[in-house]
């Protein structure tokens, strides 16, 4: 399904990346968490974020990935509706471009046609 | 899906609460629409003084503190929010960043509303403007008089008057008196009345020798309100 609604995004991209709301997150600070629903999805702009998955308190190993420029993120967790598999920290101080769920309102409708 | 994703605001209890409660059904429908409920733990943050809004945030269940941090690293806590109150409305309608962090003193369950769809409800619902006037012209008076009562009252003024204030708002009676069903660390208290973790403690430690309140870990009972009134020195 995302495939779908990546090629259908496609050509809205720039539009939607006009429209969407610049933001900023400082180092270390959460942008969200894991098993929170998306409210919409990031594009990171500048800076790195880090996603940690599962709780040291819980003995369960913290599972890091880095991401940098350009990456996307929440996609395929909002177009699924599904609550986000980790936590997003910023690595350090970060830019993003926040594209929120009514401006993706009309693609996710055509995803599900 | 979680259980919490599944809350609906044509059903929502917490909405008739807060400013929200007069909203027509054409609008509460276009709210649920474009909404995202979420559970959050106690201590995570919802949102961070100095960042970009781009919802509006309702508690449906659980208790935020919103406070802001100072160029020592000190909190200063504003205000604690409960079901039915908004959060993050104000930097929202002025298009400027958030003035404070909000952060969950408790497990609580969370909407968020696009921003992008709270406005048009906005603008066709003068009773919501009107409600969310009256909110902030209330919460400019609490501002003003906790800058007045920090600058002109004693510390042990303040701490009584915060419990009382407290008592007022989240007090349970139980079999010794007025029981606050707010579990704040000694730290908090402090931060909401701009004095140090050591004089809450001190001032505790004093009301509870002259028979005030009782003090069990983080739960405090209020045994005489009519002494801690006076000590207060606040009009009933």
């Amino acid at each position: 399904m995302v495939e779908r609604v990546l090629s259908s995004l496609k050509e809205h991209w720039d539009h939607l990346l006009k429209e969407g709301q610049e933001l900023s997150f400082r180092k270390g600070q959460a942008l969200f968490y894991e098993g929170h629903v998306p409210y919409g999805i990031f594009v990171l702009r500048s800076g790195k974020v880090q996603f940690v998955r599962g709780d040291d308190s819980c003995g369960e190993e913290p599972h890091l990935v880095q991401a940098s420029k350009g990456k996307i993120i929440g996609l395929s967790h909002f177009f699924e509706e599904s609550p986000f598999c980790c936590t997003c920290v910023a690595l350090s101080d970060c830019k993003l471009t926040f594209i929120s769920k009514t401006q993706l309102h009309p693609f996710k409708m055509a995803s599900q046609c | 899906m979680t259980k919490a994703s599944k809350l609906e605001c044509q059903t929502c209890n917490s909405r008739l609460l807060g400013v929200l409660c007069d909203l027509e059904k054409n609008a509460v429908e276009e709210c649920d629409q474009h909404k995202t409920t979420n559970e959050y733990k106690k201590g995570q943050v919802i949102f961070y003084e100095g960042n970009q809004a781009y919802g509006l945030y309702c508690i449906f269940s659980g208790r935020v503190k919103l406070y802001q941090t100072g160029v020592d690293g000190r909190q200063q806590i504003l205000r604690i929010a409960g079901p039915g109150d908004l959060l993050g409305y104000r930097a929202l309608f002025s298009d400027e960043s958030y003035h404070a962090t909000a952060e969950t003193l408790e497990a609580s369950v969370i909407c968020c509303v696009d921003k992008n769809a709270f406005f048009p409800v906005l603008a066709k619902n003068p009773k919501l403007a009107l409600n969310i006037i009256k909110k902030l012209a209330k919460e400019l008076r609490e501002a003003e008089e906790l800058a007045t009562s920090i600058a002109q009252r004693s510390v042990r003024e303040r701490m009584a008057e915060l419990l009382m204030m407290l008592k007022e708002t989240y007090g349970k009676p139980s079999k010794k008196g007025i029981v606050i069903d707010l579990h704040l660390s000694r730290e908090e208290l402090a931060e909401m009345i701009g004095i140090t973790q050591e004089t809450a403690i001190r001032l505790l430690s004093e009301f509870k020798k002259d028979g005030l309140i009782e003090v069990h870990e983080r739960e405090i009972t209020i045994l005489n309100p009519k002494a801690l009134l006076e000590t207060a020195r606040i009009e009933a």
